[in-house]
């Protein structure tokens, strides 16, 4: 098992690079510059702002200095010696002038944690229960007000479901708050918003895995109660919460977490739409800013970290899946 | 030669059956059935009604009457008006044309790539197979959808890079699951025979083992349609996809956001027949799976 995991940390490494790269050339090939969308600068000032950021130099040495930069060389253009430091140095973003893109993603990936962890607690506390009961109680009227709440989440986007949340709870209601952060915990760059800032944004983001989840948990459990070595359990006299815990919960969960793997990539997207439409400072509103603004770096450093995100996240699932499951066994 | 032709149409003869067997247990899929029925409405309105409303009210999707912004359904705008002054229900009708057709163009797109893919590999096996799977497999940990977001931020945006982009990003189960069927379809007598005969490795493939994996392909690209059509709505709502004034679901949800505390029919009804659509496809393709492959239950 250790084996597998260190194999599979370092089958990433040149998985992250070769991301970074395409990423890398998919921007450089783009015509224009991070510069030529804002008011037209005097070319001697462009000249400058492209020597500052190296852009003036021929595409493969910029490559060149970028993956040098991955590794912590930093390359210093009024010397022309590399530095080192012991960590990734994206280098400086283009559109929030002297911010270093490190320091951007120190401060947004908190913020984006916390709610990705939050939705996806969110998701499964509540998708797991729904499952469950409604599998416990086969066609009752929680079963179809289960079934029913799958097809809602399904059907409507995230992006959708936004709007109408924060119009009900926040123009209506006045629940929570409406695009604006709380913060619980503030220390320095360092920020923890509040729960109560991120409801909205994590039921938003965690509805279609709550309707996922549950429908998943309910056809699986469904097929594990059948199974013979329930009726062993039940026979050997055990209190029903331990067979449906114990015995049937482990077998039923199965698919969820085989689904959690492909949802962890909606997740990122997800986050992205919801950052959005709350503004949210996470990962994935600086995401698209960066996108939209052509700041290179910054768009570069935030790839790195969903790429690097979304595989540590896929290896933790297949560790859960080899937990649950004894029959796989990973060489 | 001759003989050996007409063996290969015993076969097709065969498959035809094998259709009329399909066809009759989905009719009897009282749910697939309905979703068919809806998905071939909205086809029609997509196509036919946009021109309709135009002839009733003369407006066309970008025809702006600034008097009337966001107004509530009246004889002439059934639906309302944006906050722009357009005429919502046409645009509704062209924007489903427009996501209709990126999702179907795109997961042609990715059909072609997949199938192809999938049966190369499986059909010539070893270590050709080895190496073109390992590919999917690197392939599957890229996140995609990201580097999609920076494709279409960096280049300009067109209909035709959002139709390459996203049939870029959803071939590889496909080619997984074709590969599976060619494995063990490519030693069945039919191919041996065309083998025989002299047939070329390529024409192997593609006019004879693929014809017989059809059957998966149509249901996996019924339930892709609805995904594409997702995922082109979340990047035009993103402001990457489909380009105002041109309309789509994920634009008019765009733009219903904005105003959606001054009146929410702007968002809702997008929406409402997004999630109608979207819902009848997944029906419709759930009813294709259980009547092209019964062994396989679905989840």
């Amino acid at each position: 098992m250790l084996r597998f995991v260190l194999r599979r940390l370092i089958v990433m490494i040149p998985l992250v690079l070769l991301v970074l790269t395409i990423t890398f050339f998919m921007i450089n090939l783009a015509p224009g510059s991070p510069f030529s969308r804002q008011r037209r600068l005097p070319p001697e000032i462009e000249a400058n702002l492209n020597a500052k950021y190296g852009f003036d130099q021929p595409r493969m040495v910029q490559y060149g200095r970028f993956m040098a930069r991955i590794f912590g060389f930093v390359y210093d253009p009024q010397t022309g010696h590399y530095t080192w430091h012991p960590y990734p140095d994206f280098g400086d973003s283009t559109k929030y002038v002297d911010r270093r893109v490190n320091d951007i993603i120190k401060e947004a990936l908190p913020v984006s944690t916390v709610l990705g962890l939050t939705a996806y607690q969110i998701a499964l506390f509540v998708g797991l229960a729904l499952g469950i009961l409604s599998s416990l109680r086969q066609n009752s009227w929680l079963d179809y007000l289960t079934m029913s709440v799958a097809v809602f989440g399904v059907s409507v986007p995230n992006f959708v479901l936004g709007p109408l949340l924060v119009i009900i709870f926040s123009l209506t209601l006045y629940w929570f708050p409406a695009a604006r952060m709380e913060w619980a915990f503030e220390w320095g760059n360092f920020r923890i918003p509040t729960l109560r800032s991120l409801f909205l944004p994590a039921i938003t983001l965690s509805a279609i895995y709550i309707a996922y989840i549950a429908r998943m948990t309910r056809s699986g459990m469904l097929e594990t109660l059948r199974q013979d070595y329930i009726r062993t359990a039940r026979a050997k006299g055990l209190p029903e919460w331990r067979v449906v815990v114990g015995h049937a919960l482990r077998g039923g969960l199965l698919p969820v977490v085989s689904f959690t793997g492909p949802a962890l990539a909606d997740l990122l997207a997800g986050t992205i739409v919801v950052e959005t439409i709350f503004s949210v400072p996470g990962l994935g509103r600086y995401f698209i800013d960066a996108a939209n603004n052509r700041d290179y770096f910054l768009l570069l450093g935030i790839t790195a970290f969903f790429a690097i995100a979304l595989m540590i996240l896929n290896l933790l699932v297949d560790i859960a899946y080899a937990y649950l499951d004894p029959r796989i066994k990973y060489r | 030669m001759k003989a050996k032709e007409k063996r290969v149409s015993t076969d097709a003869v065969e498959g035809a059956s094998l259709w009329q067997d399909a066809w009759r247990r989905l009719k009897r899929n009282r749910l697939a059935v309905i979703g068919g029925i809806v998905v071939a409405l909205v086809v029609f309105l997509a196509l036919f009604g946009a021109w309709f409303v135009t002839k009733y009210n003369g407006f066309t999707y970008e025809t702006q009457d600034l008097t009337h912004k966001l107004a509530s359904p009246t004889r002439l705008h059934p639906l309302g008006t944006d906050m722009l002054g357009r005429d919502l229900l046409v645009r509704l009708l062209y924007g489903s044309r427009i996501s209709l057709l990126v999702g179907l163009v795109s997961t042609l797109v990715s059909v072609l790539i997949g199938v192809s893919y999938g049966a190369i590999a499986g059909y010539f096996g070893g270590r050709i197979d080895e190496l073109m799977m390992r590919v999917v497999d690197i392939l599957y940990s890229l996140p995609y959808i990201i580097m999609v977001v920076v494709l279409l931020a960096v280049f300009d945006r067109s209909l035709l890079l959002l139709f390459i982009a996203l049939g870029a990003i959803s071939w590889l189960t496909l080619a997984r699951i074709v590969r599976g069927q060619v494995l063990s379809l490519k030693n069945e007598q039919f191919v041996e025979a065309a083998r025989a005969t002299g047939v070329s490795n390529l024409a192997i493939i593609f006019r004879h083992i693929v014809p017989n994996t059809l059957g998966p392909v149509i249901v996996y690209a019924t339930l892709t349609i609805p995904t594409v059509i997702l995922e082109e709505a979340f990047l035009s709502f993103l402001g990457l996809g489909v380009q105002p004034p041109m309309p789509s679901w994920g634009v008019l949800a765009s733009e219903g956001a904005q105003a959606i505390s001054v009146h929410p029919l702007v968002l809702i009804a997008p929406a409402t027949l997004m999630a109608i659509t979207l819902f009848s496809l997944n029906f419709l393709g759930d009813g294709l799976r259980d009547a092209l492959d019964p062994q396989t239950r679905k989840v």
